[in-house]
């Protein structure tokens, strides 16, 4: 008895240490395992990214029975730094959505393979030119590329048309006080839901963060928010005016919440929805959710650029979107750039458009597309696409900037909360930015 | 003779290898990448103790560690307050109510800790929240409870004592019930009143069961993350940021993983100081 048990045990042991040593690259019946991190979930998707994303896989699959892709969903605001850890570690996944603030060190890491290696070297100058743009470009380090730009977005102020229709505001605004005097218009008891609506929502916790709106009125008047050399630049007298000027926002002109300190992003996603804003600064990529789970009039939801201030029709948004890559020591480094490739091909990114409600990869996308993005409820896309092309900032990969979107909007909560002069929680912030890249 | 097989350690060797790999082998890990330079998880110089040094010079750091164990010690006592009245009631009483209040004051403690946090946060959002919701419907004025640095805390530290409450009833509910009722019933014929019953013959006899749950239920609490991170996020202005949160956040949000393991050391020692305290009070040594 005692024999049969032992044996059992050992059995146990065996087949246990084999799965846990992880044959993640061969799974049964010989086929190539490729895993993905990603936000994403395909498991049951019907709409959106995701069910662009499952139809992706399917599609990919059917035309590579030897290869199966493997989605493991993650959080996104922690998936890149498990990213980092796991590439230490060895068991990294073999593709990965890499945050666009992260891309810097991930490169400098060598934790990405490079594209040309994989498959670029084989496409003709014309296919390159499709898809060449500055999000191509990102990360470009010694005439190598290591990403192609998935969920591009792009911050900006997304708004309710039939609320600035409804208080008659002249839009779009010529500046930014013209816009804090239409969020006062916009301000009051709703009447359809009696809930407080507030004309701008925004977030200003430290849970899952974007950058605050004062980063977009900086950078529509000072070129860059960083240094050359990697610190930080924010004690310059453009952000001290725009932290200020998002301080009257909330205290003064009341057009924001005082709980906005607490708010993450995800909150004031939620409560746009449920009407509690007429405008929030956001994603473009949300869009789409939002229409979707909007209690009033879904197709009313728009976006537009930051206001100018006066030289140039608008302002700077950001540039964002996830770094799709290959993992540089992936042990089917060829089967995850196949992948990889397929992700952006002509039938993959109509899909992305299609479903996904996102901007193309492809010009050629667009102009075969042409009567699509024409159509009225698409023109976030058209906006989100000039956006790109006239009025975005990109932050910089040349050198790490971790946790700046976290010190910015401590530097919120300190001028909100405490009543700190602006200078002076910017000069705290930028002063602990700068220690910890070691500057 | 056959020969004995001693079977022993090939039936804890699969625990014990789990245990050195997920738990023993971690902290070790940590203590060693606290004496080093680190580039993300890679080791690029030896630091000596430059990263213990920057832990304790940096002063959000140092008060997220007061703020921790402050806010751990009230959420603890606030457990076992409400742990030791409700189960004082409930062994009291035998009928269906009592198996209910105990069955009922368990969920908290089985549901995941990112539910419970985030129904909470629903409940205490501002214009939407459920609370002001209700107060809206009685004709009250409406409250932020996670609007100011002092109602954020309090928040918080109701919240965590939710989670744990019901652990604390049934571990003293279990004392309790070996506690001869005769006892008691005797100190009230004597004339002795209820809070002099508890002091003198509930307590005593329970002493075991209360330090123990009192010992669990405040490491829980300082090592808890999770209801913080979705409660309140640290905030206001650092107001909540308690020690494990700033743990979390200097290693997963900054990538600063010498320092966040040097203060990962630091929170192991309080957790040593309060292991032994356990171990010396289910040895029965104090």
């Amino acid at each position: 008895m005692k024999r049969i048990l032992i044996v059992v045990l050992l059995v146990c042991l065996v087949v246990g240490s084999i799965n846990a040593a992880g044959t993640t690259e061969t799974a049964a019946g010989g086929k190539k395992v490729v895993r993905m991190w990603t936000f994403l979930n395909p498991e049951g998707a019907t709409s959106g990214r995701n069910l662009a994303l499952k139809k992706i896989i399917e599609n990919f699959e059917s035309q590579h029975p030897d290869i199966d892709i493997v989605v493991e969903p993650q959080q996104w605001d922690v998936m890149t730094n498990k990213f980092f850890a796991a590439h230490q570690a060895g068991n990294a996944p073999d593709v990965m959505w890499v945050i666009s603030y992260d891309l810097g060190s991930a490169i400098e890491q060598g934790m990405l393979a490079d594209l040309e290696s994989l498959f670029l070297n084989n496409w003709s100058t014309q296919e390159i030119q499709d898809i060449d743009d500055s999000f191509f470009r990102w990360g470009e380090t010694n005439g190598k590329h290591y990403q192609i730009t998935h969920s591009r977005n792009y911050f900006a102020l997304i708004y309710r048309k039939d609320l600035i229709e409804k208080f008659n505001i002249q839009f779009p605004f010529k500046s930014w006080d013209a816009m804090v005097q239409a969020a006062q218009k916009m301000t009051g008891i709703d009447q359809t839901t009696g809930i407080m609506r507030y004309g701008l929502g925004q977030s200003f916790g430290l849970g899952k963060v974007d950058p605050p709106i004062f980063t977009y009125d900086a950078l529509t008047h000072q070129e860059d928010i960083f240094n050359a050399d990697g610190t930080a630049n924010w004690t310059t007298p453009q952000m001290v005016s725009a932290v200020s000027r998002m301080s009257d926002m909330v205290k003064k002109f009341k057009v924001t919440p005082e709980e906005a300190v607490n708010f993450d992003i995800e909150d004031v996603y939620q409560d746009f929805m449920a009407g509690k804003y007429a405008m929030i600064t956001g994603a473009s990529v949300r869009v789409p959710a939002l229409r979707a789970g909007a209690n009033f009039d879904p197709n009313s939801i728009e976006i537009i650029h930051y206001p100018g201030d006066g030289s140039t029709p608008f302002g700077t948004g950001l540039f964002s979107g996830w770094a799709v890559s290959v993992w540089s020591k992936s042990k089917v480094i060829d089967e995850a750039g196949m992948f990889l490739e397929y992700m952006m091909s002509p039938e993959a990114d109509k899909l992305w458009v299609l479903d996904g409600g996102q901007v193309p990869i492809r010009k050629s996308t667009i102009t075969s597309m042409k009567d699509f993005f024409e159509k009225p409820e698409n023109e976030y896309l058209k906006i989100t696409a000039e956006g790109f092309a006239d009025y975005c900032y990109a932050t910089p990969t040349a050198f790490p900037i971790p946790s700046w979107r976290e010190d910015l909007n401590a530097v919120a909560q300190d001028v909100i909360y405490n009543n700190t002069a602006p200078r002076a929680a910017l000069e705290k912030m930028q002063n602990e930015f700068n220690a910890r890249v070691g500057k | 003779m056959r020969k004995r097989i001693n079977l022993g350690p090939i039936l804890i060797a699969p625990g014990f290898i789990f245990i050195f790999m997920f738990l023993i082998f971690p902290i070790f890990f940590a203590l060693g990448m606290s004496f080093f330079k680190t580039n993300f998880l890679q080791f690029v110089g030896f630091a000596g103790f430059d990263n213990f040094i920057r832990v304790i010079s940096h002063t959000e750091t140092m008060n997220s560690i007061g703020r921790g164990l402050m806010m751990s010690l009230f959420a603890a006592a606030f457990t076992m307050f409400v742990g030791f009245w409700v189960a004082y009631w409930v062994d009291s009483r035998s009928g269906f109510f009592a198996v209910l209040l105990q069955l009922i004051g368990l969920v908290p403690w089985v549901l995941s800790m990112v539910v419970g946090a985030l129904l909470w946060k629903w409940i205490f959002a501002g214009d939407l929240g459920l609370l002001n919701t209700l107060f809206r419907a009685l004709g009250l004025p409406t409250i932020n409870p996670l609007g100011s640095k002092i109602s954020a805390m309090n928040s918080l530290i109701f919240v965590v004592s939710w989670r744990t409450v019901g652990y604390s009833m049934v571990m003293l509910l279990a004392g309790m019930k070996t506690v001869p009722k005769e006892l008691e019933e005797a100190a009230m014929v004597d004339g002795a009143s209820l809070l002099q019953r508890i002091v003198h013959i509930v307590l005593p006899l329970i002493k075991t069961p209360l330090l123990v749950s009192g010992i669990t239920v405040l490491m829980s609490n300082v090592n808890n993350v999770t209801v913080p991170m979705v409660l309140t996020g640290g905030g206001p202005v650092n107001s909540t940021n308690v020690v494990a949160l700033a743990l979390y956040r200097m290693g997963f949000v900054n990538n600063q993983y010498g320092m966040a393991s040097a203060l990962a050391t630091i929170v192991i020692i309080i957790n040593v100081v309060l292991i032994a305290g356990y171990i010396r009070v289910v040895k029965w040594k104090f």
